[in-house]
């Protein structure tokens, strides 16, 4: 392949190629992350453009002084002339863009005169796409690992007839280690390796698709001890953890207790309220994901009656342990977590028509479990829907509520 | 009379074959000088069964060679003359030579037919 290099497009084609809706998504996942505000490529910086070149040949003959390739592209039905070239090769390199295309060679003798020429042969140049990996699960093999050892890979782009391989880092060409299978599921790819086939060591995952572009992702750890005896792995390095980040919208359905009914709110649904959390997931295994998660909530609680209005906020900020576990197809996961944190009921007063009470602040030790399911629509980002329970802690004053909060929300985990 | 012109190249019965033709894209003929001659004429026939077919006729001034393309040629013998004349200041011939001919024969195999190859799966972008 020929490699030129060009300037840089400063567009962002990513983002110019996203719905409205989901631009909005990303907008506040901005707010919450911050993710997006660090673009600083310098100026004047290049990147390689690779050019793709088909081979055309024929049969050669000592007899023939050259040859005139006469290339025609098809439109609307037709064919049209698009190259003629002339070589004393019996092959010819070009770099033609996807279409159907045919050929015809003329054959010219030593007395320089057109001998004849050939049929027609007629080709498609296929559109030549670049694979993307975008995830590989687990990251990690034991030795004592009872079940096949499979390797999951979500990807974009990837070609049935693709190679994929992993390739021991660090180690020579040529050392490179293919799947003893590979099934195809949509844009799930499951590679089964053997185990004696997969010393210990670190692997990137390398596809190339046949068109010549390819992609690798790492790292797939193959360790030397168990697991399970906590000993030295056979490599320490460090696996990157997966961040999870969303945000949407919770509103408060409140079960039991006499905070929010009793005497002050007697609402089946408070339906204004926001949810946001960060979660870091360092371990990976087999058997799922496992980390920590921050989960911040807001929700406006207010009631209209017949002589006062009653409004509050409720804040809430949990730490939560936070267990995934990913789908066969890779594209849908379940997140379980079980935590603890702070409630606040800020601002809390009576309008009784002639100006606001002295508002109230409490905090109360909190209690959160619950669940969410995530479908991942496009690349690593995700909708989410799930359902949280709260139990707050609040001795003093006996009401001790507990209140569910369904989720609706939007993320992605890098 | 003129002397007739000691005919160069090709020289006669030459044989030009696949070997001579790759590498050649003209084909010189050369002879030389006569002295009084002041013009010579170069005729190119190719001969058909007995009969001569005139493929073209060159005059020159003084000069005593010509490169012809092979692609003005075929397959067969051909036979190349030059008569020296002395023309006059006004063009008209007052004396001719002696004509000169010799053969020459060309032969190429027939080229067999072949095929150009599927070139399979291409990509491009």
């Amino acid at each position: 392949m020929i490699r030129a290099k060009s300037m840089v497009n400063k567009d962002i084609p990513v983002l110019r190629n996203l719905p409205v809706p989901l631009l909005l998504g990303l907008f506040s996942l901005w707010l919450v992350s911050g993710t997006f505000a660090q673009d600083t490529e310098p100026e004047g910086d290049y990147r390689f453009e690779q050019r793709f070149v088909q081979r055309l040949s024929w049969e050669d003959d000592p007899l023939v002084f050259r040859y005139e390739v006469v290339i025609e592209i098809e439109r609307d039905g037709e064919y049209t002339e698009q190259l003629r070239e002339s070589t004393t090769e019996n092959f010819l390199s070009l770099s033609l863009r996807p279409g159907q295309y045919r050929y015809a060679v003329e054959v010219y003798n030593l007395l320089r005169q057109l001998e004849y020429t050939m049929d027609y042969v007629y080709f498609t140049v296929l559109n030549a796409l670049r694979p993307e990996i975008l995830t590989i699960s687990p990251e990690a093999f034991f030795p004592k690992t009872r079940s096949p050892w499979q390797i999951t890979i979500t990807g974009r782009n990837i070609d049935p007839e693709a190679l994929i391989m992993l390739r021991p880092l660090g180690a020579p060409d040529g050392q490179e280690i293919r799947p003893r299978s590979t099934t195809f599921k949509g844009e799930t790819l499951l590679l089964i390796f053997d185990k004696k086939e997969l010393p210990p060591g670190i692997y990137d995952v390398y596809i190339k698709n046949p068109g010549g572009l390819a992609d690798s992702r790492g790292i797939l750890t193959v360790h030397e001890k168990s697991e399970a005896a906590g000993e030295k792995t056979a490599d320490t390095r460090f696996t990157r953890p997966d961040i999870i980040i969303s945000a949407g919208y919770v509103p408060a359905v409140p079960l039991y207790g006499g905070l929010f009914r009793g005497d002050a709110f007697e609402s089946a649904i408070f339906p204004l309220g926001f949810a946001a959390r960060v979660g870091v997931l360092p371990l990976k295994r087999n058997w799922g994901n496992v980390g920590a998660e921050l989960n911040a909530s807001w929700h406006k609680l207010e009631e209209q009656k017949s002589n006062y209005t009653v409004t509050a906020h409720d804040i809430g900020l949990y730490l939560n342990l936070l267990y995934q576990l990913w789908l066969p197809n890779r594209k849908m996961a379940l997140n379980f977590h079980l935590g603890a944190g702070i409630n606040w009921v800020a601002d809390f007063y009576f309008d009784y028509g002639d100006g606001k009470e002295d508002p109230m602040t409490s905090a109360y030790l909190s209690l959160d479990a619950g669940f969410t399911f995530q479908w991942r629509f496009w690349g690593p980002l995700f909708l989410e829907t799930g359902l949280d329970f709260i139990h707050v802690f609040s001795p003093k004053d006996q009401s001790q509520p507990g209140y569910l909060r369904p989720t609706l929300s939007i993320g992605g985990q890098f | 009379m003129l002397s007739a012109a000691r005919l160069l190249l090709p020289e006669n019965n030459a044989y030009f074959g696949p070997d001579r033709l790759r590498d050649t894209e003209f084909i010189t003929f050369a002879w030389a000088a006569v002295p009084g001659a002041n013009v010579y004429t170069l005729a190119l026939y190719r001969e058909d069964g007995g009969r001569r077919q005139l493929i073209q006729r060159w005059e020159s001034s003084a000069i005593t060679s010509k490169a012809i393309e092979v692609s003005l040629l075929r397959n067969g013998t051909f036979v190349w003359q030059v008569e020296s004349l002395k023309r006059a200041a006004n063009g008209a011939i007052e004396r001719r030579g002696t004509l000169s001919e010799n053969r020459f024969t060309l032969s190429l195999p027939v080229i067999p037919q072949k095929t150009a190859n599927d070139p399979g799966k291409v990509y491009g972008q």
